[in-house]
């Protein structure tokens, strides 16, 4: 009985873990996005200050962007088009952050931190959308994970 | 057999509504579904060498062959 016992929260344990690590996968759009308002922050000031370069905005990309998104000088000088394959986002997503690091450097510094003003909106947006995308599926993955332990353990024993 | 297979079942049938649910107010009506069945195959599974001993045993007993 106590062996059982003990093997039904062993069983139900490691599922719930699981479950929550399904759960984690969702988090990486959200630390994206969360990510991109805060490039678009330090990016407004610094052109606030005229205190900008090609190779500052490259080292000051988080290790979330530079993921997906692979900036070179080049991209700025000789206007190579950036791509981003990610499975994760969606094509109108992809093509809202390619649009955004495209324009980077091609207007003058009022112009551009309207522009940057105008997708840190955007980005802020689709960041409360992904955070509560996140908070209900980690719960969810937990929940079902528990409940599916159980239901291995009631079907095994 | 005794009366943990009956314990069996309603602990099953319990886990698989409270699953079902937990993905309809998740808007997963597919999916829970998709569950409901499985579960049902799972019971029949366990059940079904019971009930073909029972039509056995009513063979059996009214001697028909």
């Amino acid at each position: 009985m106590t062996f059982k016992t003990i093997i039904g929260i062993l069983i139900v344990f490691a599922t719930t873990i699981l479950g929550f690590k399904f759960g984690e996968k969702k988090r990486f759009k959200k630390v994206v996005y969360n990510d991109l308002v805060n490039l678009c922050i330090t990016l407004k000031s610094d052109l606030g200050y005229l205190n900008i370069t090609v190779d500052k905005i490259i080292s000051k990309m988080p290790n979330s962007l530079k993921e997906i998104v692979k900036l070179s000088p080049q991209n700025f000088i000789e206007g190579q088009k950036i791509k981003i394959l990610d499975k994760r986002f969606s094509a109108d997503e992809q093509e809202e952050i390619t649009l955004f690091f495209d324009k980077l450097g091609v207007l003058d510094s009022k112009n551009l931190i309207k522009f940057i003003e105008h997708y840190e909106v955007k980005f802020k947006n689709r960041l409360s959308s992904a955070e509560s995308v996140y908070k209900k599926n980690s719960t969810f993955c937990v929940k079902i994970g528990a409940l599916l332990g159980a239901l291995i353990f009631v079907i095994v024993i | 057999m005794g009366v943990d297979i009956i314990f069996k079942i309603a602990a099953i049938g319990i886990l698989i509504t409270v699953i079902c649910q937990i993905l309809k107010k998740s808007d997963r009506d597919d999916i829970a579904t998709l569950v409901s069945i499985a579960g049902l195959v799972i019971v029949l599974s366990i059940v079904i060498s019971l009930i073909a001993e029972l039509f056995q045993t009513v063979k059996d007993i009214f001697t028909l062959y």
